[in-house]
């Protein structure tokens, strides 16, 4: 009886080592398996910021030859037609038109300036005024910018006039 | 005794078979998870290199281009359209092929556009993909038609204007030829003249609208748009269609309110109203593709009258 609880206990003792053991290579494992997990996850998220960042900065550049932004008065791909651009601020059919990850779109009137802020453009100021917002999510976005000249008709008789400004495109940051 | 000893061993033995095999199934489970995922993002990153591609290749005002983009390995794009909100929605998935496994792996997440319209097949497959971008003005710029294909084309007797499209295109794997036996074997054949092709084309009136018939299905056509016709299948030329006559339909809204502005500017274009029923139109089903152009035709005439013309 005394030999077989002895051996008894040492089988016991055998099984907890091993269990131990085993406990000890499964924590292993998973923290091995969370650090794997986690370089991957960031280097997804590194990809689709640099896909997200090369998307803005091809939309910021063809952004002013879409139909919606294109001066049509004279052939020149790099103007905007602000009157145009006005009126797609109120929109709200285009809030995802241009991607869901695009997270502001604006153009500002770089010279002259109605002051040393730039003052938003509204009905009732247009066209003293020197941004529109067409877009603008109001969260995290690397922006990427392009000089454009901004026309619209103004004058007697009217005629075309252009300024100097930049189109602004925001992409969020994953 | 000798049994209780037997007995121990084997617990033990069996206790760790036990443990191991379920930290094999759990690796083996965990890893095939990993490579699944991890396939997954590959195609879904591709699809979304293939979707910021598509940018640079739009066009400016009126220029038209045609590219030839080589990949790194035998790819599959699934074109789809949906024509449903505000735009409709263009999707591109991408399936790589990778040489392990399954030939054609599951494709990718899909990459979406509002404003995209790309012409093909549903699947287009090939180590090289072929593009042309041609505007399209209904009467002003509604977007660019984007034509992708991987098939060679042979034209028989095209119009003028459209041989003239071909040739400042360049267009890889497009033919022009006199008569269809003098065409290259294998090629898909597109007819003007009423014999009998692959594809045949059926002008009407001056030349800019007509019907194009293909896989036993008829499809209306206005300018521009008789290559995404006859490039496309004519289920998602419908649908790239619509989002076309959507996207217009919103431009004629804003091409009224720009004509309220010159005109408290004091120059009157009188087109708000021909603008409104032109958005109508665009947006009611039963007018075809060549009824709308007629309206847009119409429009064009109108504008260019006007000393501050809209577009």
């Amino acid at each position: 009886m005394t030999c077989l609880a002895v051996r008894s206990s040492k089988g016991q003792m055998k099984m907890q080592q091993m269990a131990m053991v085993l406990v000890a290579f499964v924590i292993f494992f998973v923290l091995v398996g969370v650090f794997v997990l986690s370089v991957k996850l960031s280097s997804v998220r590194e990809s689709a910021g640099s896909a997200r960042e090369n998307e803005a900065r091809a939309l910021v550049h063809k952004l002013a030859s879409t139909p919606e932004f294109s001066w049509t008065y004279e052939d020149c791909s790099a103007c905007v037609d602000l009157d145009k651009l006005l009126l797609l601020k109120d929109q709200d059919a285009y809030r995802d038109f241009w991607g869901n990850s695009i997270g502001l779109i604006k153009v500002q009137r770089l010279y002259p300036t109605e002051g040393t802020e730039y003052l938003e453009c509204t009905s009732s100021n247009y066209p003293e005024c020197d941004q529109i917002t067409i877009y603008d999510k109001q969260e995290g976005y690397t922006a990427q910018n392009a000089f454009v000249a901004l026309c619209r008709l103004e004058g007697e008789p009217l005629e075309p006039r252009c300024q100097f400004g930049q189109l602004v495109a925001g992409v969020e940051i994953p | 005794m000798e049994n209780q000893r037997g007995f121990e061993f084997s617990f033990t033995w069996l206790f760790v078979v036990l443990i191991g095999l379920a930290i094999l199934f759990i690796a083996l489970y965990v890893s095939s998870n990993l490579l699944e995922t991890s396939n997954v993002e590959y195609q879904t990153r591709t699809a979304a290199e293939l979707g910021a591609l598509l940018h640079p290749l739009e066009t400016s005002l009126a220029s038209q281009a045609s590219y030839t983009v080589a990949l790194p390995e035998e790819t599959r794009i699934y074109n789809r359209c949906y024509p449903d909100g505000a735009f409709g929605t263009q999707e591109i998935r991408t399936s790589v092929r990778s040489g392990l496994g399954n030939e054609w792996p599951r494709a990718g997440e899909p990459h979406s556009f509002s404003n995209k319209y790309l012409f093909s097949s549903e699947i287009i497959q090939g180590d090289k993909l072929h593009f042309f971008v041609l505007p399209l003005a209904m009467p002003y710029k509604v977007g660019d038609i984007i034509v992708m294909y991987d098939k060679s084309y042979c034209f028989v007797a095209p119009p003028r204007a459209m041989e003239e499209d071909i040739e400042s295109l360049g267009m890889e794997l497009v033919n022009v030829s006199a008569v269809k036996a003098s065409c290259p074997r294998g090629s898909v054949t597109v007819c003007f003249d009423g014999s009998r092709c692959d594809i045949n084309v059926q002008i009407k009136g001056d030349g800019s609208s007509g019907v194009v018939s293909k896989n036993r299905t008829s499809v209306s056509y206005y300018g521009s748009l008789v290559y995404g016709a006859i490039f496309s299948e004519p289920e998602l030329y419908d649908c790239q269609s619509t989002r076309l006559r959507k996207r217009a339909a919103h431009l004629a809204a804003l091409y009224e309110g720009k004509s309220s502005l010159l005109e408290s500017r004091g120059c009157s274009s009188g087109m708000e109203s021909d603008l409104r029923l032109y958005g109508a139109a665009l947006l009611d089903s039963r007018k075809t593709v060549s009824d709308i152009g007629t309206y847009s035709d119409s429009l064009r005439r109108t504008n260019d009258l006007l000393s501050c013309s809209l577009f």
